[in-house]
């Protein structure tokens, strides 16, 4: 069954369809939520809230974009809200950052330590450039469609990914 | 991007070494970022996940179907009637406003009750006419109770000759 035959049957009172639903995309909008947050356990709280607000919310899901981008567009809103919520202390901006105290993940891998670092650079990036960078690379959507989810034009979407990149690349020391 | 822009942005760039530097920057954090590490996370992470999801709209009712709205076909209007009814909104109003008894801007200047009663039938008549009128105000049923109230008390025969008078038969 794909994802609208799916929705169809949950909306009729099938849960086990929106079980599937939840198996199909946990996930994918962990992996996305993760990357936008740069924290696992708080990301887990965000797709929970994430597939219980779909439930709630899935006869509002038109059809006219992938299940998968409406989640999306549910989770940036559950992990924005939630870092609304949580976030009152201060930030330092990145460029401001001694370079050994950017996060750095002990006893990982090389290429843990790398992503993880990542992680914590993504997290500092402007929401715009955050968001874009995390939908296209992580989401996998296309410009068009981060578009449409964010309400800007696919030109802005794209020089948004640019810059997002430039900066991270400034970052990790690789620019 | 056709076939051939792409040949020819993949020559520039093998020939140039600030947009070769600029492709590998986009390509390589995305290429870092794209990397799963949900290998430390395993299936019963998953499935507790899921259950927890489960478990919070259990109890929740089913997300209700929406009510389909009647589809109405969409007609186009004409244009004319977009400006119609304003049209004749503004006619209504003016003619309100012209024709009300106290109006300023009355069609017939109110004549006298005393200058009427003075004058003969035939004038009454032409100015009947001329005002547009084409019958005299009737006669409340009280004004006629007067007129009749005011007759002297006659005969049969008086009567028979005042109607010859004025032309009426057969009363």
């Amino acid at each position: 069954m794909d994802d609208a035959q799916l929705v169809a049957g949950a909306i009729a009172g099938r849960q086990e369809c929106f079980e599937t639903l939840v198996e199909r995309h946990q996930r994918p909008v962990h992996a996305l939520v993760y990357r936008w947050l740069g924290d696992r356990a708080v990301a887990d709280e965000v797709v929970q809230a994430t597939f219980v607000q779909a439930y709630t919310h899935l006869v509002d899901f038109r059809g006219d974009a992938p299940f998968r981008s409406w989640l999306y567009g549910i989770a940036l809103n559950q992990a924005r809200t939630l870092q609304r919520d949580r976030r009152r202390e201060r930030t330092i901006p990145i460029d401001d950052v001694a370079e050994g105290d950017l996060p750095q993940v002990e006893g990982a891998s090389e290429g843990g330590r790398l992503r993880d670092r990542l992680a914590g650079c993504i997290a500092r990036l402007p929401p715009r450039q955050r968001t874009v960078i995390t939908l296209r690379v992580v989401g996998d959507l296309p410009f068009k469609e981060i578009a449409k989810l964010e309400g800007i034009s696919e030109n802005s979407a794209k020089v948004s990914y640019h810059h997002a990149v430039t900066r991270l690349r400034k970052w990790m020391g690789r620019g | 991007m056709n076939a051939s822009e792409r040949a020819g942005i993949e020559s520039h760039v093998a020939a140039c070494d600030r947009c070769r530097a600029a492709l590998a920057a986009l390509r390589d954090v995305p290429a870092i970022l794209r990397v799963q590490d949900d290998t430390a996370l395993d299936e019963a992470f998953w499935r507790a996940q899921r259950q927890a999801i489960m478990g919070a709209i259990r109890d929740l009712p089913a997300p209700a179907a929406a009510v389909p709205m009647p589809s109405r076909p969409f007609v186009r209007r004409p244009a004319w009637m977009t400006w119609a009814p304003a049209l004749v909104a503004a006619t209504a109003v003016l003619a309100l406003v012209t024709l009300r008894p106290d109006g300023i801007w009355r069609a017939v200047p109110s004549v006298p009750v005393a200058g009427i009663d003075g004058l003969d039938d035939p004038t009454l008549l032409s100015l009947s006419d001329l005002a547009g009128v084409s019958s005299p105000r009737e006669e409340t049923a009280i004004e006629v109770a007067q007129d009749e109230a005011a007759l002297p008390e006659l005969s049969d025969d008086e009567l028979d000759a005042l109607a010859q008078l004025v032309g009426v038969h057969g009363r």
